[in-house]
């Protein structure tokens, strides 16, 4: 009976053998043209990197500290529910070496105490800010200030669901011309505002500057500081180590480098404030608030006409607790996957429309094939081209190009991330730790980048159902060793 | 077999045996690199214990009585000096006067020169400008040549320290000579160079104006009028004047700014017709200069601006309002009552300026 279903299934698709080897060849090219964009990446980021490199540079970065030039930068650090890591977040933040910020922590309606312990901590009194309402935003129910730290401003306001409308809450506030927003999870270096701040001072049509995320996980903290840095020994933030190493020292470098950066990511980026007033502030409307401002940014700029630029800086480094158990870290990447469709399709209409640049002829027909199509390809390509191989409708030079493509030129990306982090870098502490990435850099290419692409169609299905749950995190504060759980 | 996938297969080859080859290679590079970096990690553990004992030695040096000597100086290979260069880096940034200098004499009984100026030569970024910085704090002729070449540097920060060396340790003798490499210059980082120029001083007040009327780059001539607001020489103000009708809007804005940090109370006529620029950038900075200027013969220009189409014109016309004193501030609280915009700004920042 079941060698009659198989005759029965490969009559079948030896009958359609035109279609079914049009639709495998289809997947391989898209494969291949995703692949050779990853391949052109990897010299485009290295010339970056070598253009603006800050790494031996101490010299300037310590001239800029002792003088009063520094652009003035608010930082927003939208807060929910987070009392047991937000007195020690805000305290590493007024430690930052930057000659001239605010720092403005938005209660974005906890349940929790965390308003409590915030005007315990810092002494705050309640008191009187001028404001514009700028961007919308939930009602806000008080604004304190702190007698210890002048720079210190909480706003309390009613939940508006997300951090989007938290951090334009902040914006409403905000008094200086550049704005980041700080996650009450994460921890910015000491000089990531020195270093991150340079572009702006080179070009005074810099709108947009994104950071380094790294993954806090493994790491020692001590006074709100990352002591020690150290791999994760958990696996899913170690997989993640390697992740980010590669998004962000390889892609955004060279998305830089290519004037077509299209991401800088909600944990450490730097905004021109006016201009992110005028596009509306962060969106409450998608998952993907800091994906979209960048592009309402682009946008904007480009509709106007007026010349300006964005960049990504390698060096200052924002170290961010990654999820560490397979739920968590499922969530996220089905939130950032509908994140990313709710802002393809709601700017859909700049695909292809020389009217804006080489973010609507390139950046966005990229972001299209390996957002919208790479998921949904790769997974029937996983599915259908064995069986038609098996049933000879492919022959083995096809699988094993198509397992070139989708499992061993992801090792080549891997370990060449790795490469330009060794050379230029070295952020990595051990040889020991290189080694154990480049393990992972091949690891991850055999199960879990398969998982990754299941939650990213779940992440499709959620987007179609119009799903907007942000998902589940757990904090466990900075004070030890973030590996406890392990 | 399909026929399409038959003809094709010479592509398919070509793609799974180019994706080994890259992958092997890159593993294999990888592998040296770990090779190099156990190799090196070695290295640094011997450098970590080299920078302790000199720090000791260092710090023994300078709290010593008596001069530095040749034979008593530890053994330093030359391929070390780069920790020798760190260690002395690290304290000249904390310490002054004489204990700067004994420093520097430590340097030069190890000859440092002759190694910073190889590493001028050969290293990276942070070698060059490390190196410069050093060499500035050595003085003397030879040096002052090294900077100026370096001051013509392609390179933004290379650039930028040798300038510094020369503004913060020579006379402004050299001054024109800077202000003829900038006006040359293409692209720089305003703010920083702004900083370095205001080392100059007063004296250098008129050929800084001159740069800032005259230079190719924008970002040159803004680092010129920044420069001049923090030295704030009233010898420039009818130099710079002018430039609040440029035709460049940081230009004026920065003026402004200048000249508010100037302090000189004649120029707030011309500060109050920039009230009504189209630039909002300008704006803000005439209404923050009249503050400073505390000029109560702005007081009508800057109510008006209260109602500002830009809500921060608006906002730092209120604040001037409030630094002008009790007749800025009378205004504002006869205008506070008013049902509109200017009601409710004049009402909040004086709410806001009581509290604070």
């Amino acid at each position: 009976m079941e060698g009659v279903f198989a005759q029965e299934v490969s009559d079948f698709l030896h009958a359609h053998a035109g279609f079914f080897t049009g639709l495998s060849w289809s997947i391989l090219i898209l494969g291949l043209i995703q692949n050779i964009v990853y391949a052109l990446q990897l010299p485009a980021a290295f010339i970056e990197l070598r253009r603006h490199s800050q790494a031996e540079d101490t010299e300037s970065a310590w001239q800029l500290l002792l003088s009063d030039v520094a652009i003035p930068i608010s930082l927003l650090v939208p807060a929910y529910n987070e009392e047991q890591t937000i007195v020690e977040n805000v305290r590493s933040i007024l430690s930052l070496k930057y000659p001239d910020f605010e720092v403005l922590v938005v209660n974005d309606g906890s349940k929790d105490k965390t308003l409590d312990v915030l005007i315990e901590a810092f002494s705050l009194r309640p008191i009187t800010r001028a404001h514009k309402l700028w961007v919308r935003h939930q009602p806000v129910k008080g604004v304190y200030g702190s007698s210890v730290y002048p720079n210190l401003f909480v706003i309390d306001k009613v939940n508006g669901k997300g951090k989007a409308d938290a951090s334009n809450a902040a914006l409403t506030f905000a008094r200086h011309p550049l704005f980041c927003v700080v996650d009450a999870d994460s921890l910015l270096e000491g000089e990531a505002l020195l270093r991150s701040l340079r572009p702006f001072m080179e070009d005074a049509k810099m709108i947009a500057v994104g950071g380094t995320i790294r993954v806090l996980n493994g790491c020692v903290v001590k006074s709100g500081q990352v002591e020690d840095v150290r791999l994760p020994r958990n696996f899913y933030p170690l997989i993640q180590s390697l992740e980010y190493i590669r998004a962000f020292l390889m892609s955004r470098l060279a998305w830089s480098h290519w004037g077509m950066l299209s991401i800088i990511s909600g944990a450490f980026g730097i905004f021109n404030r006016g201009l992110s007033v005028d596009v509306g502030g962060f969106s409450a409307d998608t998952v993907g608030e800091d994906y979209e401002l960048v592009i309402k940014l682009h946008r904007k700029m480009m509709e106007d006409k007026r010349p300006y630029s964005m960049r990504y800086v390698p060096e200052p480094v924002c170290w961010t607790e990654a999820p560490d158990s397979f739920k968590m870290l499922g969530n996220q990447r089905k939130r950032w996957q509908r994140g990313a469709l709710e802002v393809f399709f709601k700017h859909k209409d700049m695909l292809f429309r020389p009217r804006y640049g080489k973010m609507g002829m390139f950046a966005l027909p990229h972001n299209f094939i390996v957002d919208v199509l790479g998921p949904l390809a790769e997974a029937v390509g996983y599915i259908l081209i064995p069986i038609f191989w098996m049933t000879g409708v492919l022959n083995t030079d096809f699988i094993l190009a198509f397992m070139a493509m989708f499992f061993l030129f992801g090792v080549f990306i891997s370990v060449s991330s790795l490469v330009l982090e060794e050379m230029e870098l070295r952020r990595v502490p051990h040889a020991r730790d290189l080694a154990i990435l480049a393990g992972v850099a091949v690891i991850e290419n055999f199960g879990y980048r398969q998982m990754n692409n299941i939650w990213r169609i779940i992440g499709w299905w959620q987007y179609l159902r119009k799903n907007n749950q942000w998902g589940e995190m757990t904090r466990t504060g900075f004070s030890h060793a973030k590996d406890k759980k392990d | 077999m399909s026929p399409l996938v038959e003809n094709s297969d010479v592509v398919l080859q070509m793609i799974w045996q180019s994706t080994i080859v890259l992958a092997l290679a890159s593993v294999a590079v990888l592998f040296l690199l770990i090779v190099c970096r156990y190799h090196s990690e070695w290295r640094k553990r011997h450098k970590d214990r080299l920078r302790e004992e000199l720090s000791r030695y260092f710090y023994a040096a300078i709290s010593s009585p008596d001069s530095v000597r040749e034979s008593s100086l530890p053994a330093v290979k030359r391929r070390n000096m780069d920790v020798v260069c760190s260690i002395a880096l690290d304290m000249l940034r904390a310490v002054k006067g004489g204990d700067s200098d004994r420093i520097l004499a430590l340097l030069d009984v190890w000859q440092i020169q002759g190694y910073l100026l190889q590493a001028l030569e050969k290293g990276r970024r942070g070698e060059k400008i490390q190196s410069l910085t050093l060499l500035s704090l050595f003085g003397g002729e030879e040096n002052l040549r090294v900077l100026l070449k370096h001051a013509e540097s392609d390179d933004t920060y290379v650039q930028l320290a040798a300038l510094r060396g020369i503004a913060t340790q020579y006379d402004t003798g050299h001054v024109e000579t800077v202000v003829e490499i900038l006006s040359r210059t293409e692209s720089t980082n305003r703010l920083m160079l702004a900083d370095i120029l205001r080392h100059f001083g007063e004296e250098a007040a008129l050929p800084l104006a001159r740069l800032a009327r005259n230079a190719e780059q924008i970002d040159v001539r803004v680092s010129a009028l920044m420069a001049l607001g923090m030295i704030h020489p009233l010898s420039a103000v009818s130099a710079i004047l002018p430039l609040l009708q440029d035709a460049n809007e940081d230009v004026r804005a920065q003026t402004a700014k200048a000249l508010g940090e100037m302090g000189d109370i004649r120029t707030g006529a011309a500060l109050a017709r920039a009230l009504t620029d189209n630039s909002v950038g300008v704006r803000v900075q005439a209404a923050q200069a009249l503050g400073r200027l505390r000029d109560e013969g702005a007081l009508s220009a800057l109510a008006e601006r209260l109602g500002d189409e830009n809500w921060w014109v608006g906002f730092r016309a209120a604040e001037a309002l409030v630094r002008i004193g009790d007749k800025g501030i009378s205004l504002l609280r006869s205008l506070s009552g008013r049902q509109d915009a200017v009601g409710v700004m004049s009402m909040q920042v004086l709410a806001e300026m009581a509290e604070a």
